[in-house]
This record gives structure tokens, C-alpha cells and sequence, in this order.
């Protein structure tokens, strides 16, 4: 697995995520400005309103298998959803898999979803019966036909959909409320290649041919 | 001797609960043909109908084949992975076909459950359940004539879910730790 992107949400005064530098990778694009808020006594992202709401990391993952991972809490409240999303579309928030913690008022559990072109559809769901504010680590691990969703290590959903192909991309989903402090938040965020890294390109500085790197000529004979 | 009956029935009937107390705390799993539900205000998304079952499932997963362009569901039905204590809600849903229609007895994992089904046939459901099977697996466009050569259940769960969905793989759908 080779880590793409990375952003642990720390910042010296409360940032909106577009205008976050992440660790590894690049910015975030967020489908509502400044809805997305990284609030720095926390270090994480709160969601300012009451929708289901998606942020995309701009990091090609230079293949549609994926691990997305998420550190996660959701409050125990009517429509509160905070977790990662992967496959998802370029230049796209609607056309992705997404797997949260999902809290409607009566438990915290969590969910397994298909979203094309707006349209969603539940493929699975774990009554975990979590608690209530507590971090759980989400992880959506996709290899071809294969949808697993992890929570703390363990495999709780596993579906073999496989709609949604070609696309690169990993971010987050996130419904909180008007007013933020929801306690739906997202901690940390990572997203790994399964394919292996490409091999770095040793190059001569006298090379006439910068491209083929250094051992070209030989390995032609 | 009516004392010794009154403490054998109370006896008898103590075992009964305990058993029935055992029975709700061990998760099984069970597959099942589920009708896809529209959205709806309260809940705004395509889902089967075992996820509506009250009391419901501790956890079940289905591949649910879409337009690619609307993501409309392309079927009526899917097929779904059951884990549940109870099965009591999810049963009296007439919305939800089980697969072996109650001629496998109930497994703790879906491996264990796909070996049950590599060895249970077609003539082993009963007449009633082969014929609302095959009444639905006909509605849905399922090729059934084979289903008399009494097939596997395994058989048939490939015929369904790659009729649905032609990339489904019945290891990949469920917990197989």
C-alpha cells in the first residue's frame, strides 16, 4: 500500500477544509463552501449544516482500488452521517461509494452506500449499536467487485456492487447541522494505492535522453 | 405424583426459555431475495426491504445493479446476506424470500453457509417455497427451466445473483472471515 493522501487536520486557527494544506496529497474541493469547517482546538472537521454533504481530496490514486480510512465520531442524532467516501468521480461529489457512522436518534451504527449522479442506494449496514461522540476508525477497502467496510479492524459490510469503476478519487461525507458543534466530525483521513508506487526514474545529468534514465542504453543491449 | 408432574412441566417449561433465550442470542446467517424500496421523504434512498424489518437484522449486505447514468435500480429484487438474532421481524415480511427456504439449517457464517448450500438441492425446499422462488426468479427474468435437474442452492444463487448482476460473487458478498 503506498499512502496518497493524508490530512490529519491540524491547524493554528479554525480553517475552512478548502483552504486546508493536508500533510501528503493535494487540497480539497467541498461540495458547499466553507461548510466544512477544521476546527483548531480539535483538530478535526465539523460540518456547519444539516445535509449530506461531500468533500474530495484532489489526489489521483492512479487506480479505482483503494483503501480510504477515517477517523470518525457521530452523535446520536436524527440524520447525522460522518465518514469516508472512495471511487469517487473526478471533478465529481455524487458519484462515489461511501461508507459512515450513521446516528438517527435512536443508535449510532454504520452504512454502506452507492452514489450515482445523486441517486444513493444502501448496500449494507452493520447495527453496531457504537457509541454515542466516540471515535471509531472507518476503513473502505475496494478491490474490484469487492466492497468491504472496516470499523476498528474488523470487517462489518462487505458487498460485490461494482457500478462505479474508473473512478480515482477519495474524500469524505458528512451531515451535521446548521450551526456545527454536532459532534459529526472526521479526525483524520488517509487515503493508500494498492497498486505498488511507480519506480523512480534514475536519470543522468549528462543523459540526451532524459526520460530513459541512466541505464537505458545498457539495458537495450 | 401431581407434585412430581407440576415440577417436570415447570422443569420442561424453564428449558423451553432458556432454549428460546439461546436461540435469540446466537447470530445466523441467511440469504434471501428482498424487494428494492423506492425513496422515500423519510428515507431518501433505494434500499432492500430487510432493511426496513423490525425487529431487524444485525447486519446485512447486496449488490443492488444500477443505471449507470441515473443510478436507478435495474431490478425489482436483490439478493441479500442476513446476519440476525431474531428472525421474527424479517420473516413476517412477505417482501422477503428466503433463499432455502428453512431446508438448511442455520450457520454462523456465510462460508458455512455455502457449503450447506453446495449440498442442499432444489427438491429439498418444499413445494411451497420452490414454487414462490421460482414465481419470482421468473418475474425477475431468471432462466428457471433447469431448476427440475434439482440443482444445487449454490446453483441457484449464482443463477440469480449473476442474472442481477453478472460481476456477483457469492464470496464477496457476506463476512467470509
Amino acid at each position: 500500500m503506498a499512502t496518497v493522501g493524508q490530512d490529519t487536520f491540524t491547524v493554528g486557527s479554525n480553517t475552512n477544509l478548502e483552504d486546508d494544506t493536508p500533510e501528503v496529497g493535494a487540497t480539497w474541493a467541498v461540495e458547499a463552501a466553507t461548510k466544512f469547517l477544521i476546527r483548531a482546538a480539535d483538530d478535526d472537521v465539523d460540518h456547519l449544516n444539516g445535509a449530506i454533504e461531500h468533500a474530495r481530496k484532489g489526489d489521483d490514486i492512479g487506480d479505482d482500488d483503494m483503501d480510504v480510512t477515517g477517523v470518525c465520531k457521530c452523535a446520536n442524532a436524527s440524520a447525522r452521517i460522518a465518514g469516508v467516501t472512495g471511487r469517487v468521480a473526478s471533478g465529481s461529489f455524487n458519484n462515489c461509494y461511501e461508507a459512515y457512522l450513521n446516528g438517527d436518534g435512536s443508535a449510532v451504527d454504520v452504512y454502506l452506500f452507492k452514489n450515482v449522479a445523486g441517486t444513493r442506494t444502501q448496500l449494507g449496514t452493520w447495527n453496531g449499536n457504537l457509541t454515542n461522540n466516540t471515535e471509531y476508525t472507518v476503513k473502505l477497502e475496494i478491490r474490484t467487485a469487492a466492497k468491504k467496510v472496516y470499523v476498528d479492524g474488523t470487517e462489518r459490510i462487505s458487498s460485490s456492487d461494482d457500478s462505479l469503476t474508473g473512478n480515482n478519487y477519495a474524500g469524505l461525507v458528512l451531515n451535521g447541522s446548521a450551526g456545527g458543534n454536532s459532534q459529526t466530525r472526521v479526525t483524520s483521513f488517509l487515503s493508500e494505492s494498492v497498486a505498488a508506487p511507480p519506480e523512480p526514474v534514475l536519470q543522468s545529468p549528462s543523459s540526451p535522453w532524459p526520460n530513459r534514465g541512466q541505464f537505458g542504453p545498457l539495458l537495450a543491449h | 405424583m401431581r407434585t412430581l408432574n407440576t415440577k417436570l412441566s415447570l422443569l420442561a417449561a424453564l428449558l423451553l426459555l432458556a432454549a428460546q433465550a439461546h436461540a435469540q442470542e446466537v447470530i445466523a446467517v441467511r440469504y434471501y431475495m428482498a424487494e428494492i424500496l423506492a425513496p422515500t421523504e423519510e428515507k431518501p434512498f433505494y434500499r432492500v426491504s430487510i432493511a426496513d424489518a423490525v425487529p431487524g437484522a444485525e447486519a446485512w449486505h447486496t449488490d443492488i445493479p444500477t443505471d449507470p447514468q441515473t443510478g436507478i435500480p435495474l431490478f425489482t429484487h436483490a439478493l441479500v446476506n442476513v446476519e440476525a438474532k431474531d428472525w421474527s421481524g424479517i420473516a413476517a415480511d412477505a417482501r422477503n424470500i428466503r433463499i432455502d427456504g428453512g431446508a438448511v439449517a442455520d450457520q454462523s457464517t456465510t462460508r458455512d453457509l455455502l457449503t450447506q448450500f453446495s449440498v442442499k438441492r432444489w427438491n429439498d425446499l418444499s413445494g411451497a417455497q420452490r414454487t414462490k422462488l421460482r414465481d419470482t426468479m421468473r418475474a425477475l427474468g431468471v432462466p428457471t427451466a433447469d431448476l427440475d435437474t434439482n440443482v444445487s442452492l449454490r446453483a441457484v444463487l449464482q443463477k440469480i445473483g449473476r442474472y442481477l448482476n453478472p460481476t456477483f460473487d457469492e464470496t464477496k458478498l457476506g463476512i467470509h472471515q
